[in-house]
């Protein structure tokens, strides 16, 4: 275990390491960038001394040393200042979108999880069977299918034909409250459902295929053999080889819950749904450093974090894995 | 071929390869070196080296920090644009920005910079985001033609909001930096006329100076306003000119709509809802929903013509002052009175922070005296004869609870207004805020005992982020009208038939134009913009990228032929004709090279030296860039 403490130390050293990388670079690309963010904020008919005092009110006069100081310290202490468009503490603004965000992937990555292993596992062991062919094709459809279009002909059956289901936003128009509220309320998940079925759709073709490849790996393994010596039932036997082939999924997940904190921001953009994409995209365009830079550092944070976990979790599911 | 192993570290070869790396680090140190210096010389022209022929504008364009001739990088474009050309010298490429935010700038310019290069003439045309596009313009950095389109809102109305910040010579947002000294002295004496038909006389000979000069060329007015609505919930709309049915700017269908069924809430679609609750702060669709929130002090008619609203009557006393007088009986939503107290707090807090857009209301205001309590009249004084106290002060103006504002900046340790957190606002307007979330929707309800209450009890916005979607929504009647859609023809067509829908069309008074650099070559030359003004095909834009729904422009002016500001008198735009182009470049002395490029007149062309030392066509007077010594 004591190889594993050291391994885990190693990691994190490493990791605050890049994550000092991440903001610095971070820091001098929103310089780079072109376009001044008063831009916008102030009116083309101020006075100089009004922008001077704007620019001074943000503090977008100082020497870049000095902003970069100031922005290295809240970012470490998490405090991400205030927005130069809404005038409101960025880090409600992210959280909201955020959680926003995470209310509609998280139950179609869950979903998709489940789903996609079973049916990788199911069709990896039924190697060359009229199952594995109809999933393979499926699936590969399914992943070659853009989100906007699958979403806009959703949108268009169900709800502009049909008029079985909400044709956007989190809940119906006059509804909107407090988060959990909203969230916990039949008229969510009644909204919820067209965009976790496109989320589903694209989503359950990774770990099926990861499953399905990783299982014909095992398929052939003498462990196997062992097992059926021993008289267990060809379901028992699915379990244990999915177990071992499990292993490639946890890095997949990890990577994939990441990535959902990035946002979707076409389909949040097709569900008028309010989340961390649409925000992050808005800011940019606005030039809200503050909101801009707050959301990336999340998600690479959540990504790195995310990564980390799964490599210590690498040598809890797999006892053959060691730590030097 | 086999690759040897590396050989000793003394050998020839490794010493040959090493001479070798070593000229290639010198190479790229020379380059680094070399590209390094090569700006640094760029920059290294100083503010002496622009020259301006009258004082008052080499004040302005020498001594704003960080523009002009204070800006290392406008010096950097600018300067070789300033040089006479030497012998056959090809005009150079023209460089245009355009922004997605219009895509039918860039649907139109690449038909108008292919004809272009039938007489020689290329664009280099970049597309960059709105906020570049809008820091770019602002530092005057757009290149040789700006683009711009006029988007209605209250705060434009007043004629000087585009004649004077787009053409007269001291102002930064002259972004074609053109000073025509006759043109500035009717902008100057506009702004000061006491009665609004002088103003109209003199606002009319600044607009006939405007397109005699050929400064900018207006490409198309219009794109037309077409929008749906659901007819079969809602009756009696009202078509605002220059804004149509449903824009919150001029909300008179919110007021006198009324619904056919038991329906009483209109939701409005809208792609982008409110960024802050703070007025002072806010942007352009939180300003026009606050002001239905505030009561504004003066409002706009239909037509556009103002009309009392707070205020129920003003007095011209002399030039720079004005009495008031508030209406009675209103009150703030709280249930407190509005007061002259009120007014008076908001004007002065106005000035002492020289608040957000409100600025250009306010800029002029010198002082705000109680009369008359009894007779809520109020006297309003004004640092220099002020001509656009109807269709800017009374207009733009809200009125603040002071029991709610008062002492907050001070005691929150503010210095900027719009730092102030606004969550719940409550003004005396005819509809009372109820709640906001962000993003997806704002809900108001209507204030019954306004003096002109809504017919309607709420009034719901609902974020809807993409035009299909608004699309699809009024299709789906989840939607009752849009805030921000109007619609191209092909999109009515695809509305027209649904039975709940009626497609209205409300006459526009927009317009989108070109601003070629004057004071730079080629355009300080005036027959050469004659000539460019005849390369633009203004019909494809109208017939085929607006699909109809605009107008070929009459006159090259910001105030078009529905504005009530117009000059109906002025000359026509110069016609599509590239033949008559090229037979003026030609006559003006500039000629072709065997690549068809166009180039620049003989240096010692005395006709040519002479117009781009005047600019301005002949009779005007010039104030401003000079060119650089030949």
């Amino acid at each position: 275990m004591g190889g594993l403490r050291r391994y885990i130390l190693r990691r994190l050293v490493t990791l605050v390491f890049v994550v000092l990388c991440l903001l610095t670079i971070m820091f001098a690309l929103f310089k780079l960038l072109p376009g001044d963010p008063t831009a916008i904020f102030v009116d083309n008919n101020f006075s100089l001394e009004m922008i001077d005092r704007t620019r001074h009110a943000w503090g977008l006069d100082a020497p870049w040393y000095v902003q970069y100081g100031r922005y290295m310290l809240n970012m470490l202490s998490f405090d991400f200042g205030t927005s130069f468009f809404q005038v409101a503490p960025v880090k409600g603004i992210v959280a909201e979108k955020l959680a926003n965000t995470c209310a509609m992937m998280l139950p179609a990555l869950f979903l998709s999880v489940i789903l996609g292993t079973v049916i990788g596992a199911v069709a990896g062991w039924k190697r060359g069977s009229a199952f594995e062919s109809g999933t393979i094709i499926t699936f590969l459809f399914l992943r070659s299918a853009p989100s906007f279009f699958v979403g806009i002909m959703m949108l268009m059956v169900f709800s502009y034909q049909l008029h079985w289901l909400p044709s956007g936003g989190m809940v119906s128009p006059g509804s909107a409250g407090a988060f959990w509220d909203m969230v916990l309320s039949l008229d969510f998940l009644k909204h919820l459902i067209l965009p976790t079925l496109v989320v589903f759709s694209r989503e359950v073709t990774g770990p099926a295929l990861l499953l399905r490849s990783s299982m014909l790996e095992v398929k052939g393994s003498d462990f196997l053999d062992v097992l059926r010596a021993k008289g267990l039932p060809p379901a028992a036997i699915i379990v244990h080889a999915t177990r071992n082939a499990l292993l490639p999924l946890v890095t997949y997940v990890a990577v994939t819950t990441g990535f959902i904190f990035q946002g979707q921001v076409v389909l949040e953009i097709i569900f008028a749904w309010p989340g961390v994409g649409r925000e992050l995209v808005t800011a940019l365009n606005d030039l809200d450093y503050p909101v801009a830079q707050a959301a990336f550092y999340l998600m690479a944070l959540t990504i790195l974090f995310l990564n980390f976990i799964a490599d210590v979790l690498y040598g809890l599911v797999d006892p053959r894995i060691t730590y030097h | 071929m086999k690759i040897l192993p590396q050989p000793a570290a003394n050998s020839s070869a490794a010493l040959r390869h090493r001479s070798g790396k070593g000229l290639a680090w010198t190479l790229l140190a020379a380059l680094l070196l070399g590209a390094w210096l090569a700006p640094a010389s760029a920059w290294a022209q100083t503010k002496d080296d622009f020259q301006f022929v009258d004082p008052g504008i080499a004040k302005v364009y020498r001594d704003q920090k960080g523009y002009f001739a204070d800006d290392p990088k406008w010096r950097e474009m600018t300067y070789p644009r300033i040089q006479w050309p030497k012998k056959g010298e090809r005009v150079p490429d023209f460089e245009v920005l355009v922004t997605p935010a219009f895509p039918f700038w860039l649907d139109a310019m690449r038909k108008w910079a292919q004809d272009a290069e039938k007489i020689g003439l290329k664009y280099k045309i970049t597309q960059v985001s709105l906020t570049r596009w809008l820091d770019s313009v602002n530092k005057h950095y757009y290149g040789d033609v700006e683009l711009h389109p006029a988007v209605p809102r209250v705060e434009r109305m007043d004629p000087s909001e585009w004649l004077t910040s787009r053409a007269y010579g001291p102002d930064r947002r002259n972004y074609g930096e053109w000073v025509n000294l006759e043109y500035d002295k009717f902008i100057r004496a506009q702004a000061g006329a006491s009665t609004r038909k002088t103003r109209l006389t003199l606002v009319q000979d600044a607009q006939a100076v405007l397109a005699d000069d050929l400064y900018i060329t207006q490409l198309g007015w219009g794109p037309s306003i077409v929008q749906a609505y659901n007819s079969a919930d809602w009756e009696g709309v009202v078509k605002a000119r220059g804004f149509g049915i449903s824009d919150s700017n001029m909300f008179w269908t919110y007021l006198k709509a009324k619904p056919k069924g038991s329906r009483h809430r209109i939701v409005v679609g809208t792609r982008d809802l409110v960024d802050t609750l703070n007025i002072t702060g806010a942007g352009n669709l939180f300003r026009a929903i606050g002001r239905m929130i505030y009561d504004r002090l003066g409002y706009l008619d239909e037509q556009l013509n103002t009309v009392p609203w707070a205020l129920e009557s003003w007095e011209n006393v002399d030039d720079r002052t004005w009495d008031v007088v508030l209406r009675d009986g209103m009150k703030f939503h709280d249930g407190k009175p509005v007061t002259l107290d009120d007014l008076k707090f908001t004007l002065d807090f106005m000035m002492k922070y020289e608040r957000g857009i409100f600025w250009t209301a306010n800029q002029y205001l010198e002082s705000a005296e109680i009369l008359d309590p009894k007779a809520r009249t109020m006297r309003l004084r004004f640092k220099q004869p002020y001509a656009e106290f109807e269709t800017s002060f009374v207009v733009l103006n809200v009125i603040l609870p002071k029991h709610l504002w008062e002492g907050r900046m001070e005691k929150e340790k503010l210095t900027d207004p719009r730092q102030l957190a606004i969550t719940q606002p409550i003004g005396s307007g005819p509809f009372k805020f109820v709640r906001h979330r962000k993003d997806t929707e704002l809900l108001l309800a209507a204030n019954k005992e306004h003096f002109t209450a809504p017919q309607i009890d709420e009034l719901l916005y609902v974020v809807v982020p993409s035009v299909d979607g608004e699309l699809g929504r009024l299709e789906s009647r989840e939607i009752d009208f849009t805030e921000d859609l109007n619609l191209t023809p092909s999109q009515a067509k695809q509305l027209t038939g649904i039975k709940h829908l009626t497609i209205v069309r409300s006459q526009d008074i927009n317009w989108f134009h070109a601003v070629p650099r004057t004071s730079w070559l080629p355009f300080r030359d005036y027959q050469f913009r004659l000539a460019w003004q005849h390369l633009f095909d203004r019909e494809f834009l109208v017939k085929v990228v607006w699909e109809g729904e605009g107008r070929v422009p009459a006159s090259n002016t910001f105030l078009v032929d529905t504005n009530p500001w117009n000059n109906p008198k002025l000359p026509p735009v110069p016609a599509f004709d590239l033949e008559k182009a090229r037979q003026i470049l030609k006559d003006a002395g500039y000629s072709w090279d065997s690549e068809g490029r166009l180039l620049y007149p003989d240096p010692d062309n005395k006709a040519f030296i002479e117009r781009v030392n005047q600019v301005v066509k002949p009779g005007y007077h010039w104030g401003g860039l000079k060119m650089a010594p030949r």
